[in-house]
């Protein structure tokens, strides 16, 4: 099982889209084409992580539509932010029963534009909190990030310090990559002096919300240039924080560790470089102890003394993440497979052998996770 | 009717029995008859056991404050003259979990109790510290 195509449309590219579905179209044929295919019959099968700007019913069926693929299966996937690595997973399972040969996974939308980031903030707010109980209190998701965030200082696995590293890493790892929508200088400083946002959580530790466009092609072809998929793991604890295991939060993202482990046969020793999703510092940070990262040794020595920046021990988002280069958990995917197929220009890591790449959606609640093999 | 509550307007003949308690200045959740096990928000089975016999009874409202986060933003327009908010996770000593407004803000680790004056005057779900 490989990803054989991966495409990433430049910001200059989506500028020139008025809809998601139009950035959508261009970024599975960018990925069909990276995958040496073309053409509409090239593509069996359809996996959307629907727009939230512009949603639509069948938003898979209606890509499918708009290029002219007729794939014997299409569908939205809704796991939030684990979304497209779910995504990715379930196309391997397509593929691997013979359903389909050469599954897209698109994810593609416009929240950058003027007024569209604080709708963005205010849809997200009310899908993630129970419309009784906890979205009257008017939470964001930062928010409920900051009270997980706070459980994690209180509980001695990071402080603020901490998350600032996670912040200035991913800056610096942005300032290699052209697409990235930050790249000017961030010190801890910078990130500790920000206004506040929810707790501990500033403006700096809290995600970009920008275009974008994306997609990656799952078959089973041993096409050349491909990176082997070599396990999964994943795990569903909660959606609303409310429901979250109080005592302790990292149940599910450990049980997703745990899987995707045993299914490689790799541990976290093994992982050269980490990408995972960033909603926010503390998601790094959570996800940094629960799949064993810091190898026992805490966050602070990982973050301090091994390093996730460039030239680090472990480096991590070696693209800068949603924290500083783009939205959407597909960008980790795709640089996963440029660092693994030796693409990845300014930045490009030496004798990588296996990525790890993660995706969280909802408020640490849904947990996929996948690891790459050159 | 017009004195509904925030939240309370999306209410279910469910959750009923919670917004007529809150009024009432009581924390009113769901337990199984089965098992004896609360659970908030309600539902029509019981989340540990799925039984299916499930009633409504006040709880004594203390527990404590697992996570805490001075909130400086909020999506709605009403709530915006009240910000920044703490807001806390409240783990009641029956062991259901609450999103809560904390007043006065304490630290995360503290005995919280429900505090109905202030849930009513505040028109929000609130605890504030226990002694």
């Amino acid at each position: 099982m490989r990803i054989t195509g991966v495409c990433e449309l430049a910001p200059e590219q989506i500028a020139g889209c008025e809809e998601p579905l139009e950035a959508a179209a261009l970024a599975l044929v960018g990925a069909a084409r990276d995958a040496g295919l073309s053409g509409p019959a090239a593509i069996d099968g359809l996996l959307v992580y629907d727009s939230i700007t512009l949603p639509h019913l069948m938003a898979a069926s209606k890509l499918a539509e708009y290029l002219g693929l007729r794939p014997a299966y299409a569908s939205t996937v809704g796991a939030g932010g684990a979304s497209p690595v779910f995504a990715v997973i379930l196309a391997a399972g397509l593929v691997s029963l013979g359903a389909a040969q050469r599954v897209a996974v698109v994810h593609a939308d416009l929240r950058g534009g003027a007024g569209q980031r604080q709708s963005v903030i205010s849809r997200m707010a009310s899908i993630v909190g129970h419309p009784q109980f906890e979205d009257p209190l008017g939470p964001t998701v930062a928010s409920l990030y900051g009270l997980l965030a706070d459980w994690l200082i209180r509980e001695g696995g990071a402080g603020p310090k901490e998350f600032a590293e996670i912040a200035v890493s991913a800056r610096m790892w942005a300032a290699h990559n052209q697409f990235a929508h930050r790249r000017d200088p961030l010190t801890e400083r910078d990130v500790l002096d920000a206004p506040r946002i929810a707790g501990p959580l500033g403006r700096h530790d809290c995600c970009l919300i920008t275009d974008m466009a994306a997609a990656v092609i799952v078959s089973g072809e041993p096409a050349g240039g491909g990176v082997r998929l070599l396990g999964t793991g994943g795990a569903v604890t909660h959606e609303e924080i409310s429901q979250i295991d109080a005592a302790d939060p990292l149940a599910g993202a450990r049980a997703a560790a745990k899987g995707v482990y045993a299914s490689t046969g790799l541990t976290a020793g093994d992982v050269d470089v980490a990408y995972l999703y960033d909603s926010f510092t503390v998601t790094v940070a959570m996800q940094l102890l629960a799949y064993g990262l810091d190898r026992g040794a805490g966050l602070a020595e990982l973050l301090h003394v091994r390093g996730t920046r460039p030239g680090g021990g472990l480096p991590v988002n070696t693209h800068g993440g949603l924290l500083s280069a783009v939205t959407g958990g597909l960008s980790h995917l795709i640089e996963a497979v440029r660092q693994l197929r030796g693409q990845a220009e300014g930045r490009q890591l030496e004798g990588l052998e296996c990525a790890l790449v993660t995706g969280v959606g909802g408020v640490f609640s849904h947990h996929a996770a996948v690891i790459l093999g050159a | 009717m017009a004195d509904e509550l925030p939240g309370e307007e999306q209410s279910t003949a469910l959750s009923r029995a919670y917004w007529r308690g809150l009024h009432d200045g009581r924390l009113v959740l769901q337990r199984c008859v089965a098992c004896r096990g609360w659970q908030h928000y309600p539902r029509r089975i019981c989340r540990v056991c799925w039984g299916s016999e499930l009633e409504f009874a006040p709880v004594v409202g203390h527990g404590e404050l697992v996570a805490a986060a001075l909130s400086h933003r909020t999506p709605k327009p009403q709530l915006r003259d009240r910000m920044p908010m703490p807001l806390g996770l409240v783990r009641l000593d029956e062991g259901p979990v609450l999103l809560a407004r904390i007043e006065p803000a304490v630290d995360s680790g503290a005995s919280v109790a429900f505090a109905p004056e202030e849930t009513l005057r505040s028109r929000l779900l609130t605890f504030g510290p226990h002694y």
